[in-house]
């Protein structure tokens, strides 16, 4: 059985023990983020500068959030905080790679559908954003976003790897993180004329080849660097 | 034939617990029982030998490949029962079932249905709703069928009944029988040690006291009773208490007694718990 198959074996069992909140949750963040889509037509007219925000948000972490308290990154024994099926799957006679790439499976069936059906929506609720797209410069900003979610989602499902923290590490880099979001952002909305989602449509529409071949090596680094990322953290952590 | 689980100085520290260097060697037809205090590393030990921490130092084979190498095919020879299974929670039995038997080449269907009808075991609860018993029974019913060359036992029967707890030992009995297999478990339980156990490592403060053989341990201590204890020390002798001597050597200490011309009014073999405590004092 190549690694993929029976990592997606793996990633099925997971998915379907928790078929049933999966669903719930996939509903809920969906029409949440509907009602935050609703205002794309106000941010492409640049009155709603906290839009970004609330997208990248809804992008990027709901997927993570998506699955079930029970197989969610958490605090166990001592200092150890992993996923709990990344300590289940090493107990038994399953190499780490497909391990590593059951995790990456789970996080893809996470988030994929659900960001498709956000970027699908933008056309279907701003006529400001229809009346800048043609359907290639459409699929070259598709395709920028499902490489963020890679090169930058995945990393999240990296994460599952855990490690071994402190509590107060743990809180010192939480906080240097939304320092660092609120340092970004507060630059691009001080020094910027638009906001990332409006830069991303710009990318696609007056770089449309070269956004595209950038977002299919950003996506195939990223898909690549974060599975390295996760073998070297299952290694290097002691799952006691 | 070289053992099938060789431990060479495993080290670690964890916190401010330091584990090892520990040595030990488990060879096929055995059941090796790891005894030792709270807190003495035996969880910690059969984690090392499961590569799920990194050691400090030191190196632990199993069937001639380090655990800690890229070859990772001695996992299909080994069964790893924790004291808390981790993740398991969400799953029913039944699904635990189909994740895991597809993965043991040599897994027996008809032992699982055997165990989980021995246990009444619930297979469409999920597991985390199972009381503590059910869920070690459970795994219990998971961990015999994957028929491997070894398996680890944390604490295997903390949480069962009595009843089920001699149902537990005959099932790993006839287990042990058909093929050459290694057992090594981790127990506080008397009853465990006596009846499963044909070797004891004894562990202390993260450190192996030693490899002992059950039945040379329990006849290599006795209890006397004499007519009058002697004042300089005798041979073998651990401890005296007004006339009660206890010996670790018998033969010498009896010889003794008897050069000294001193009756031994009642003499008993000690209780293989008394003797733990002796040397884990």
């Amino acid at each position: 059985m190549s690694e993929w198959k029976q990592a997606s074996r793996l990633a099925a069992f997971e998915l379907r023990a928790s078929m049933k909140s999966l669903i719930t949750i996939f509903i809920f963040y969906i029409a949440m983020a509907l009602i935050v889509m609703a205002s794309f037509d106000l941010y492409l007219e640049g009155e709603f500068q906290f839009f970004d925000l609330l997208f990248l948000v809804i992008f990027f972490l709901f997927p993570a959030w998506m699955k079930g308290k029970e197989f969610q990154m958490q605090k166990m024994d001592g200092d150890l905080w992993t996923a709990p099926s990344i300590v289940m799957l090493q107990q038994l006679p399953i190499p780490k790679d497909v391990i590593i790439k059951s995790r990456f499976v789970v996080h893809a069936v996470c988030s994929f559908p659900f960001q498709l059906l956000l970027l699908i929506s933008l056309p279907l609720m701003s006529e400001n954003f229809r009346s800048l797209m043609t359907p290639v410069t459409y699929i070259a900003f598709i395709l920028i976003w499902l490489a963020l979610s890679i090169a930058v989602g995945f990393i999240m499902a990296s994460s599952e790897a855990g490690g071994n923290f402190k509590t107060h590490a743990i809180v010192k880099s939480f906080i240097y993180m939304i320092a660092g979001i609120a340092a970004i952002y507060g630059l691009i909305y001080l020094f910027a004329d638009h906001g990332i989602v409006r830069w991303t449509i710009t990318l696609a529409t007056d770089w449309t080849w070269v956004s595209v071949i950038v977002a299919i090596v950003l996506s195939v680094t990223g898909w690549k660097y974060w599975q390295a990322d996760m073998r070297k953290m299952i290694k290097k952590t002691d799952y006691l | 034939m070289p053992a099938w689980i060789e431990i060479k100085d495993a080290r670690k520290k964890v916190d401010d617990f330091q584990l090892g260097p520990v040595n030990l060697e488990i060879e096929a037809g055995t059941i090796t029982a790891l005894v030792g205090n709270n807190g003495s590393g035996k969880s910690t030990l059969l984690k090392l030998l499961m590569n799920l921490a990194n050691m400090d130092g030191g190196a632990i084979r199993i069937l001639g490949k380090p655990v800690d190498g890229g070859d990772e095919s001695w996992k299909r020879h080994i069964t790893f029962q924790p004291q808390k299974q981790v993740g398991w929670n969400a799953y029913t039995g039944n699904e635990l079932k189909n994740l895991i038997a597809p993965l043991y080449l040599k897994w027996d269907d008809k032992l699982f249905e055997h165990i989980t009808r021995l246990f009444d075991i619930p297979l469409d609860k999920r597991f985390g709703k199972l009381s503590p018993g059910m869920q070690q029974k459970l795994s219990l019913a998971l961990a015999l069928p994957r028929k491997t060359d070894i398996l680890i036992l944390d604490e295997p029967t903390a949480s069962l009944d009595i009843p089920s707890k001699k149902q537990f030992m005959d099932l790993l009995v006839d287990w042990m029988e058909p093929e050459d297999r290694a057992v090594v478990l981790t127990t506080h339980q008397a009853d465990d040690l006596r009846k499963l156990a044909d070797y004891l490592f004894l562990m202390q403060d993260g450190q192996g006291i030693g490899l002992y053989e059950k039945d040379r341990l329990v006849a290599s201590y006795r209890r006397y009773w004499l007519t009058e204890m002697p004042d300089g020390p005798v041979p073998g002798e651990l401890s005296r208490d007004g006339r009660l001597l206890i010996s670790d050597d018998p033969d010498a200490t009896e010889q003794f007694i008897v050069a000294q011309n001193i009756q031994v009014l009642d003499d008993q073999a000690l209780e293989l718990e008394e003797i733990i405590s002796l040397l884990l004092k």
